[in-house]
């Protein structure tokens, strides 16, 4: 009968197995979670790009400046839902095949970028509009 | 008798108490472990599905807001320029016209009543020719404003805790959607393009 028996050795193996799948789950959740908070974020930040997009829409040709922006922050204020956002417009001026021109054709292509971050890795959105001096 | 090498063979095939002990509990550690991840599993798709649920709203809230205002000839609510100026807060309802319908002067309104956020049609007639569809400013021989006429209201959206209209030139549509102890903020701007 003590032949037939497991001995420590596979009981503790076999624990170990058991534990570590239950783990292998259990870090599915973790994973989940992560990548339900990244399609929160990206519903967040589309509404921020495309209030960006509209601010640049409401202003005339002249008023924008081309060229790389900075980025900035939504808020100053860290209790602020929006302070975890920055916002960057580029500016370009593009030909009628929407190529990057280096004078100014009479069309710019704006383009607005959303940045945050996710514990340590940064993730964005873009979205960009013409427009046109008319 | 042929009693003893039976009962000799039953004791040698049994467990002895130890063994059942640890295989007990062995088992009701594996169990306890199998249960945890079981109900975190369920709380965690709780979660999911709740959190969907309030970007579902957010998101189907703010784009139909923001298509109808973008689209208007005329926001007739005056809203704040800013959202903190307790003086002047933010309406947490907007009437303007509707830049989608080129025939008859049609209204939009969106408003929050309680968690729902509700969208009404309406015009502005008067009395003596109520098929005459007329702007909300508008008045008779006599200085009188018109009288309004809902068409439609629809339920558009729920789980709204919190619903804002601010900003100058550009409307600012600001919104908190809260359930079960999960919030979100969303906000957008909508340019009125045909003002």
């Amino acid at each position: 009968m003590k032949k037939q028996a497991f001995t420590l050795i596979e009981v503790i193996v076999a624990i170990g197995i058991f534990v570590m799948t239950i783990l292998g789950i259990i870090s599915f959740f973790g994973y989940s979670a992560q990548v339900n908070r990244f399609s929160k974020n990206i519903t967040v930040a589309s509404n921020l790009a495309q209030a960006t997009i509209d601010e640049n829409i409401s202003k005339s040709y002249d008023q924008i400046t081309v060229g790389n922006g900075t980025r900035t922050r939504f808020s100053a204020d860290q209790a602020d839902p929006y302070y975890g956002y920055e916002k960057k417009v580029d500016v370009t001026y593009v030909d009628q095949n929407l190529n990057a021109a280096g004078t100014n054709t009479g069309l710019i292509k704006i383009v607005c970028t959303i940045y945050w971050f996710e514990g340590a890795s940064e993730k964005n959105v873009q979205v960009a509009t013409l427009k046109s001096d008319f | 008798m042929s009693k003893s090498p039976h009962l000799k063979v039953i004791f040698k095939k049994g467990f002895t108490l130890l063994e059942v002990l640890t295989a007990a509990a062995i088992a009701f550690v594996l169990l306890t472990a199998l249960y945890t991840t079981f109900v975190a599993g369920t709380r965690s798709y709780r979660s999911t599905v709740n959190q969907a649920e309030l970007a579902q709203n957010g998101r189907i809230a703010l784009e139909r807001i923001s298509r109808d205002i973008r689209q208007t000839d005329e926001i007739v609510t005056t809203i704040p320029p800013t959202k903190d100026d307790l003086l002047n807060p933010p309406p947490n309802k907007i009437l303007f016209q509707d830049g989608h319908s080129t025939t008859s002067i049609r209204y939009i309104e969106y408003r929050q009543d309680g968690n729902l956020l509700k969208r009404r049609t309406l015009h502005y007639s008067f009395s003596s020719s109520p098929s005459t569809w007329v702007l909300w400013n508008a008045q008779d021989q006599f200085n009188n404003p018109p009288t309004e006429h809902q068409d439609s209201e629809e339920i558009k959206a729920d789980k709204i805790s919190s619903l804002k209209f601010y900003g100058s030139n550009i409307v600012t549509i600001d919104l908190v959607i809260n359930g079960s102890n999960q919030t979100i903020y969303l906000k957008t701007e909508a340019l009125a393009r045909n003002i």
